[in-house]
C-alpha cells in the first residue's frame, strides 16, 4: 500500500501570494511527522493542503487516494470529513457546550436532520460516546461545560476530541501547543501521539519548538519560505539543520 | 515636520465638526418651522382641555364614564383586560411568524450564507442572490406597519389575518436585516473549522455562527416584541379589536379617565414584558 498523503512538485498560493513551491512529501500510515520552520514558512499552508482545504496551484496532491486538483466540491467535503484537523486557536464555538462542540465533528457525515438533532437533542448514545473520548483525553468532567470557560489546554483537548469523533483516517494539528503553557504542552503532545498510535493514525503536527519535535516525532520536515529544507529522521537533525531554518539570512541571496 | 503615515483626516470628516454641523442644522430647522418654547404651553381654550386631560390622569376610570350606562355590557375593567389580551395575542402571533421568516430571510441575506469570498465559484450569481434577498428585506421594512395595515385592510378586509400580516411583514424585514448583520459579524474561525471537517456552508453557519450571534439576536428580538406590542395597540385605530380601538373610542367620546386607565394598563404590560425579557435574556446570555 502506498502513501496516504502524497505531494509531488506541489505549489500553492493564498490570495494571490505563492506560499508553497516545489514540495515533494510522502507520508504513510502510522507515521508521525513534525513540520518545523519559522513563522511564514508555509507550515499552516502545507497542513491545509494535507487537509484538503487549500488546493494546489501546480503539481499534484493525493490525499487518502484522492487527487485534489480537479476534484469536485462534494468529493472534497467527503475527503475532509475523514481528516481530523486541530486548529491553532482550537476554533471551537465558545457558547456551546463541550458535548456539542465534539458532536460537531461528524457534521460532514450527516444531513440537516441529523445535524440539527445532535445540536439540539443529542441522544444518550452520542453523549456516552463523547464522554468516552473526553475521559480518554482526561477531561471527562467537562462534558456539559460551556466551552468558553475552559483553559487553553482543555479547549485544545476538546478540539482533539472533535477531530477524533470524526473517526478520521489522518490526524493533523496546526501548532496545537501555541496557546498552552510550556508545562502542559508536553502532556498535550504526549496525548496526541498516544491517541494517534492507539488508532493507527498518521499524525502531522506543525511546531515551533525543535526540541519537543525531536522528542515526540520520529520524522521532521523543515520548511523555509515555502520550500522543504530538510526531511530527515529525527535523530539526524542537528544544529546545522536547525540553523538552516531559523538563522537570519545575512549576506545570503 | 511631518511624520510618515500621520495622515490628517479632512476637516469635514472630523467628529467635532460633524456634531457642530448637526447642531446647526437642528437650530436652523427650529427657526424655519417657527418653533418657540411658548408654543409648548397651552393657552386660552387649549388650557382648559389640557387641565381636564391631565387632571384625568390622577383619577383613572374603574368603570365606564358618562351617564349613559348600558345594562348587561361587559364591565369596563374586564373589557380593558380583554383588549389588552387581544393586543398581546396579535403581538405574540405576529412576532412568532416574523421570527421564523426573519431568521430564514436573515440567513439568505447574509454574506456568509452565499460564501462571498474570492476563490469560490459563481461570485456574480451569489452576489446577485444576496442582494435580491437584501432588497426584499428592505422593501418589507421600508413600509411602516400602519401603512401595511392600510394596504391589507384594502386588500383582504378587517380581520385577524390583516392585523397579523401588518405586523409580521415589516418585522420580518427588520429582523432579517439585523439577524444577517449579526451573523456576518460573528467570528469566522469556528465555522471555517467545521467546513474544514467537511461540513457544508449552511450547516456550518447554523452550528457555529448562529450560536455565537444568538444572544444578541435574542436581545434584539425581545426589543422588537415590545415594539410589536405598541404597534399592535395602535392597530386598533384602524378598527382591529386591540386596546387602541377602545382608546380611540374613549378619547373621541372625551372620556379621558378611561383613556388614562387604558394607557396605564398598557404601560404596566410593557413594563412587565421588559422585566420578563431581561430575566430571560440574562439566562440566554449567561
Amino acid at each position: 500500500m502506498g502513501a496516504l498523503l502524497e505531494l509531488r512538485d506541489l505549489a500553492a498560493s493564498q490570495e494571490g501570494f505563492p506560499v508553497l513551491r516545489g514540495i515533494d512529501l510522502s507520508i504513510g500510515a502510522h507515521e508521525r511527522v513534525a513540520l518545523l520552520g519559522p513563522s511564514g514558512a508555509g507550515k499552516t499552508s502545507l497542513l491545509r493542503v494535507l487537509g484538503a482545504t487549500l488546493l494546489p496551484s501546480a503539481g499534484s496532491a493525493s490525499i487518502l487516494g484522492t487527487e485534489l486538483t480537479g476534484a469536485r466540491e462534494a468529493t472534497l467535503r467527503g475527503l475532509r470529513s475523514r481528516i481530523g484537523f486541530v486548529h491553532q486557536d482550537h476554533a471551537l464555538v465558545p457558547n456551546l457546550r463541550v458535548l456539542q462542540n465534539v458532536l460537531a465533528g461528524r457534521l460532514g457525515q450527516q444531513g440537516w436532520a441529523g445535524a440539527l438533532r445532535s445540536l439540539l437533542w443529542p441522544s444518550r448514545e452520542q453523549k456516552l460516546e463523547v464522554l468516552g473520548l473526553l475521559e480518554e483525553l482526561g477531561i471527562g468532567d467537562k462534558l456539559f461545560e460551556r466551552t468558553e470557560v475552559l483553559s487553553g489546554g482543555e479547549a485544545q483537548r476538546v478540539a482533539l476530541a472533535r477531530a477524533l469523533y470524526q473517526r478520521p483516517a489522518v490526524l493533523l494539528a496546526d501548532e496545537p501547543i501555541a496557546a498552552v503553557d510550556p508545562a502542559r504542552s508536553r502532556a498535550l503532545l504526549e496525548l496526541m501521539t498516544q491517541v494517534a498510535q492507539t488508532r493507527g493514525l498518521p499524525l502531522v503536527v506543525s511546531l515551533h519548538q525543535a526540541e519537543l519535535a525531536q522528542e515526540f516525532f520520529p520524522r521532521l520536515v523543515g520548511l523555509r519560505a515555502g520550500k522543504v529544507v530538510f526531511d530527515l529522521p529525527s535523530a539526524q537533525v542537528g544544529p546545522d539543520q536547525r540553523n538552516a531554518l531559523y538563522a537570519l539570512a545575512v549576506g545570503t541571496p | 515636520m511631518s511624520i510618515p503615515g500621520d495622515v490628517q483626516t479632512p476637516w469635514h470628516f472630523r467628529r467635532r465638526y460633524a456634531l457642530l454641523g448637526i447642531g446647526l442644522v437642528g437650530l436652523a430647522a427650529a427657526w424655519v418651522l417657527d418653533l418657540s418654547w411658548r408654543g409648548l404651553l397651552p393657552r386660552g381654550a387649549g388650557f382648559s382641555l389640557w387641565k381636564r386631560f391631565f387632571g384625568a390622569a390622577l383619577q383613572p376610570a374603574l368603570s365606564y364614564e358618562g351617564s349613559l350606562q348600558i345594562s348587561g355590557a361587559t364591565p369596563f375593567l374586564v373589557r380593558v383586560a380583554q383588549s389588552l389580551w387581544a393586543t398581546l395575542q396579535f403581538a405574540l402571533a405576529s412576532m412568532g411568524i416574523a421570527l421564523v421568516s426573519g431568521l430564514v430571510l436573515g440567513l439568505l441575506a447574509s454574506h456568509s450564507f452565499w460564501r462571498l469570498t474570492p476563490g469560490v465559484r459563481g461570485q456574480g450569481i451569489r452576489l446577485a442572490c444576496m442582494l435580491g434577498f437584501r432588497t426584499l428585506s428592505a422593501v418589507l421594512r421600508s413600509v411602516h406597519e400602519l401603512l401595511w395595515a392600510m394596504v391589507l385592510l384594502a386588500a383582504i378586509g378587517l380581520g385577524d389575518t390583516a392585523a397579523l400580516l401588518a405586523l409580521a411583514i415589516p418585522f420580518t424585514g427588520i429582523l432579517a436585516k439585523i439577524f444577517s448583520e449579526l451573523l456576518d459579524e460573528a467570528p469566522r474561525g469556528p465555522s471555517q473549522a467545521l467546513q474544514a471537517l467537511g461540513c457544508p456552508t449552511g450547516r456550518a453557519l447554523v452550528w457555529a455562527r448562529l450560536p455565537i450571534a444568538w444572544p444578541d439576536m435574542a436581545a434584539y428580538a425581545f426589543y422588537r416584541f415590545e415594539c410589536a406590542v405598541r404597534s399592535s395597540a395602535i392597530l386598533g385605530f384602524f378598527g382591529f379589536q386591540t386596546i387602541g380601538y377602545h382608546l380611540e373610542l374613549s378619547y373621541s367620546s372625551l372620556h379621558y379617565r378611561e383613556v388614562w386607565t387604558q394607557l396605564y394598563a398598557l404601560f404596566v404590560v410593557v413594563w412587565v414584558l421588559e422585566r420578563w425579557s431581561s430575566k430571560l435574556r440574562q439566562r440566554v446570555i449567561a
